[in-house]
């Protein structure tokens, strides 16, 4: 049948059950290596146990186990992706990909501590326009957003700015002590968002935009989930 | 549809597919963890070696063959095997600390053998073997228990205690391949 001895038979079962001593495995393994009856043998006894494992309640490993094993996988850097959950691993995972588009300086990839530039410009009274300049740290092209405070209402224009392959980037306004209130998405075209009917020019006025990086669609349950890439107050001569 | 299985998952990882390889951990690792922990009883011990056993599955997945038996044992052999090294290059043969808090959320191995399912014929053909015999086999099934531990607890000879495991395995193979 398996072309072995008694004592060789024996071996393999006592390996995959696993009570020979340290020397006797490192013998048995190495001379599996040279003889694949041997590791036959030892996996046919392994399956054959391994049903008892089923019997064991699980225990689930400590949070951020994952992204320990996958720290060790071998790079290159893996693509975007939907499925993780961790914050760690998303955000390195999509600094790679905005780091290939071009579109983030490697000093945000290496802070994404993000600078606010912010423009003054004139604006007539009573209901003033105002602009949020919204840019990462470095030279890369800010994102523009124009508050037409009159008529409740922001427009973007972000042209040059391109979401990364299967995320999308969602405006965020967030009003002092407020929950970030979604804004539409920045896809390289023009749009025009309406503000809350009832933000005050004061609220308006101290409040920042943020974008963020969000699966296809947005934030789940409306609400920002991922890394933010640009953020500016507004502001207003 | 069919849901994915374990099976799929391994094929998928085995092109270098992370998000295969996070299913295949959301799905596998709490077993495999329990698995681990139950043998090397110590909680950071039992991490490292559950983060070794994903990276050799990693590694692993390309020469994983559905023909030479499921995705789970396969699993569950590099779990245990990666444990038990773990245990025997660390000497601890009867001084194993025993991480209390850690075990107490770690059903008895006598129940997790009740719980088999007769499916496989395990249970049945477990049954046949004498109950020293029996709770040797599982001793080290579960708790990686050595020779020379089961020796200790059972007052025998280590000779002894191999004859009685070779008997109780040689039991076991012939039910198995005698209901297959």
């Amino acid at each position: 049948m398996s072309g072995l001895d008694d004592n060789e038979a024996m071996k393999a079962a006592e390996y995959a059950l696993g009570t020979l001593d340290a020397a006797e495995r490192a013998a048995f393994e190495a001379a599996m290596a040279r003889d694949s009856k041997l590791a036959d043998a030892a996996r046919d006894w392994a399956n054959i146990l391994a049903p008892l494992a089923q019997g064991v309640p699980e225990v689930s490993p400590p949070e951020g186990m994952f992204v320990r094993i996958e720290q060790h996988l071998p790079s290159p850097a893996p693509p975007l992706r939907l499925a993780s959950t961790d914050d760690v691993v998303r955000l390195r995972r999509l600094l790679a990909g905005w780091r290939r588009i071009g579109l983030v300086s490697s000093a945000l990839a290496a802070s994404l501590g993000v600078a606010l530039l912010v423009r003054h410009v004139s604006v007539p009274a009573p209901a003033p326009n105002m602009l949020a300049v919204l840019s990462p740290k470095g030279a890369q092209a800010p994102l523009v957003v124009r508050v037409e405070a009159g008529a409740r209402q922001v427009v973007v224009a972000a042209a040059s700015i391109r979401p990364p392959a299967g995320r999308s980037l969602e405006l965020w306004y967030i009003a002092k002590g407020q929950k970030p209130l979604a804004m539409g998405f920045i896809d390289q075209t023009r749009h025009v968002q309406a503000l809350p009917a009832s933000a005050t020019d004061d609220e308006i006025r101290g409040a920042i935009f943020a974008v963020t990086v969000e699966p296809p669609g947005g934030g789940p349950n409306g609400q920002p989930t991922g890394p933010i890439v640009y953020s500016g107050p507004v502001s207003i001569d | 549809m069919k849901p994915l299985q374990a099976e799929d998952h391994v094929r998928a990882v085995a092109r270098g597919d992370r998000i295969a390889f996070r299913a295949l951990y959301d799905a596998a690792s709490p077993r495999l963890f329990a698995v681990i922990l139950r043998l090397v009883r110590n909680r950071a011990a039992a991490e490292d070696v559950l983060q070794d056993v994903f990276l050799r599955i990693w590694r692993s997945a390309p020469q994983f063959d559905v023909s030479r038996g499921s995705a789970q044992a396969w699993m569950v052999t590099i779990a245990r095997n990666r444990a038990i090294d773990h245990i025997r290059q660390n000497h601890a043969a009867t001084t194993r600390p025993d991480d209390e808090d850690e075990l107490a959320q770690v059903a008895d191995p006598h129940d997790a053998e009740a719980s088999l399912s007769d499916r496989d014929g395990l249970r049945h053909c477990l049954q046949l073997i004498e109950a020293d015999k029996r709770a040797c086999l599982l001793a080290a099934y579960y708790e990686g228990a050595s020779r020379e531990e089961l020796a200790l607890h059972y007052g025998q000879p280590v000779n002894t205690i191999k004859t009685w495991l070779h008997r109780a395995l040689a039991t076991l193979r012939q039910c198995l391949e005698g209901k297959s």
